[in-house]
């Protein structure tokens, strides 16, 4: 029971996402539910399932960071916005990140850090869902295949569909009009992921591109999505198998730092006692 | 809040928010009382109060807008888009007329439209300030537009403008433009700093609608009483920043307060700079010439270049002053002059090392989450 747990709870738009880390900064479990409309029920259930996950009870975790938009809504010890913690997460899983690109449900955001993983600089997408992972959802549901399936389908294509709306409205009724005039499937997957990476690319642009490249959010799964990303950078991402949960993992990282601090503080008051 | 003297102030300042009722109130007691508006982000409102008339800033702001949009496609920036809809619901028709400045395609177009569809109803002219500010025939050239410009307002308001009125006209704006500097000069006092971005940016705009005669008195009563501020044993918080940016218009004051909830504390601005660029004009001499020489030596901004001072260094000026460690750029959504600068200011800051972010909005507030969130991130970084 003395062993203590930080968590960082992420609550992104689609998915709820908590990291556990143990004293010494280490992972050691995750866990992902969807978001649903209740942002208590579905921060519940990340950190039971995390919990479960560690094989440790809820009294350990001493601290807790939450992020992501739902974070003012959480009950937490802190709140740090996403961009942060996406930064120490992906820093985290790669030391050697300059470069992040984090493709979520709702929003994209380009993110230069330095070696310590502090931020330099960063971009967000507006606040329209274009090119974010609700905008592919939206069109895979238009094609009549599973989300999953998007990427794997795309790498089969060798003549992609150009797609010019980034609107979600306007975007699926492009799809619907592609597939009545008779384009195949797999190139209006190509078309649609070559639409996003290049959206993408050009946020990176505006941050500016430092080798490695570090992508995470749920969107780092579309293994075609990938390859076209890596195409136009002309060079290799890295993706975890963790990438979903990077933000929560930055929460639970800053979240172990500001409990330590916190201590040291409240050491240096006792001694000046 | 910082004290109840301010408290009054702010509360005097919000008499201005709904011009109508304030020129209603204006008017009461006075002999021929007219109004003329002006659009932002700089008219010479000397000409406006010689030839005997209120100067009142035409604002948008947070509305639906419906009729505009006969008028104006969607892609057009949202003051322009709000403006045109006030004006389309008679929100101005109480104004004489209303002065434009060329600050961008938008606005000069817009003008026109004004001047095809609402010359009815008031007159609709355009101040043609020049493009380049670092010549004398720049000078020369404005001087004499001015004279246009007086002579136009003369013949609308049936009153004659004389060189002598101009003078005093000058003299009074000198005051208003002195007094904000000296408001700007206690905001980056540990007391001001107690105002929000928001109260501050209420008590300039208030600068573009009250009677000078009544704005210089409230400030100056003010100011003095502050005198006792560095004994208040008030200290700020908040990481301190500069916010630049055009400023037509301003987000809503929801928008406005993400500042500091987001843990920034906006040391200086240029908003509303245009109105206080000019610093002091000359009075005495040709005042034609002297307003064009005050506009001409004052620094760039995202709608006029080639100036003496450009504009990053004007940035750079507002950090130092008020110790600042980054620079918001706050960019109304489609300005495309500001979006323009914003490539070399954002190169002149990184050079320098110093942390930046650009952020936009609309009239409408809308969704903040998304500024929120990068506000705050922001301010993490500094940290």
């Amino acid at each position: 029971m003395d062993v203590k747990y930080f968590a960082g709870i992420d609550i992104g738009s689609m998915t709820t996402k908590c990291a556990l880390v143990d004293a010494s900064g280490t992972l050691v479990s995750s866990a992902l539910v969807p978001s649903g409309a209740r942002i208590r029920v579905a921060r519940e259930a990340a950190l039971d399932g995390a919990v479960a996950k560690a094989g440790i009870v809820r009294e350990q975790i001493t601290y807790l960071v939450a992020t992501g938009y739902g974070r003012k809504r959480a009950e937490a010890d802190g709140q740090v916005t996403e961009i942060t913690c996406h930064a120490r997460g992906a820093i985290y899983l790669f030391p050697r990140t300059r470069t992040i690109i984090d493709i979520g449900g709702q929003d994209t955001k380009a993110i230069r850090v330095g070696a310590n993983g502090d931020v330099s600089n960063f971009v967000m997408n507006d606040k329209c869902a274009a090119g974010t992972g609700r905008f592919l959802e939206v069109m895979a549901r238009a094609l009549e295949v599973d989300l999953e399936d998007l990427g794997p389908l795309s790498m089969q294509s060798t003549s992609p569909q150009r797609i010019s709306s980034f609107c979600t409205v306007f975007g699926e009724s492009e799809v619907v009009s592609h597939l009545a005039n008779g384009s195949e499937v797999k190139d209006i997957a190509l078309g649609l992921n070559e639409a996003i990476a290049g959206r993408v690319v050009g946020m990176l642009r505006r941050v500016g591109i430092e080798s490695e490249v570090t992508m995470s959010g749920g969107v780092s799964r579309n293994i075609g999505m990938r390859s076209c990303i890596e195409k136009l950078l002309d060079c290799p991402l890295n993706v975890s198998e963790n990438s979903q949960i990077v933000g929560a993992l930055g929460a639970a990282l800053i979240g172990r730092e500001q409990w330590l601090a916190r201590e040291h503080k409240k050491l240096e008051s006792s001694d000046a006692q | 809040m910082p004290n109840e003297a301010f408290s009054r102030v702010l509360q005097a300042c919000k008499t201005t928010t709904n011009p109508g009722a304030y020129i209603a109130k204006w008017r009461a007691g006075r002999q021929d009382p007219r109004a003329i508006g002006f659009f932002p982000t700089y008219v010479p409102t000397e000409l406006i109060i010689a030839a005997g008339a209120l100067p009142v800033g035409v604002w948008g702001g947070s509305i639906a807008v419906s009729h505009a949009n006969a008028y104006i496609q969607q892609f057009t920036c949202s003051i322009v888009r709000s403006v045109t809809e006030y004006a389309l619901k008679g929100t101005f028709d109480g104004l004489e007329g209303v002065l434009f400045p060329p600050i961008c395609d938008s606005v000069k177009l817009i003008s026109s439209s004004w001047k095809l569809n609402f010359s009815e109803r008031f007159l609709v002219e355009m101040v043609n300030l020049p493009e380049r500010l670092d010549s004398e025939a720049s000078v020369n050239y404005l001087a004499s537009e001015l004279r246009r410009v007086a002579e136009v307002l003369s013949q609308r308001l049936g009153r004659p403008l004389s060189d002598d009125s101009l003078r005093s006209a000058i003299a009074l704006c000198n005051r208003v433009r002195a007094v904000q500097e000296r408001f700007y000069r206690w905001r980056q006092t540990a007391a001001g700093a107690q105002a929000t971005l928001a109260d501050v940016c209420t008590v300039i705009k208030a600068g573009t609608v009250m009677d000078a005669e009544e704005y210089v008195p409230l400030l100056e009563e003010f100011l003095a009483s502050t005198a006792g501020d560095a004994q208040s044993g008030l200290r700020a918080s908040g990481v301190p920043i500069v916010v630049t940016g055009l400023a037509c218009q301003l987000p809503h004051a929801n928008f406005l307060a993400l500042f500091e909830s987001s843990g920034l504390r906006v040391v200086n601005d240029d908003l509303f700079f245009g109105m206080r660029a000019c610093g002091q004009i000359a009075v005495d001499g040709d005042p034609y010439l002297n307003i064009a020489r005050g506009f001409a030596d004052s620094p760039a901004m995202a709608t006029r270049y080639h100036s003496r001072k450009l504009r990053h260094e004007l940035v750079l000026d507002e950090m130092q002053a008020g110790g600042a460690k980054g620079v918001v750029f706050l960019i109304p959504k489609f300005c495309e002059p500001e979006w323009f600068d914003l490539r070399y200011l954002r190169h002149e800051m990184e050079q320098r090392k110093i942390p930046n972010i650009a952020i936009d909005f609309e009239e409408d507030p809308g969704m903040i989450g998304p500024a929120q969130t990068r506000l705050e991130a922001f301010a993490e970084t500094l940290a």
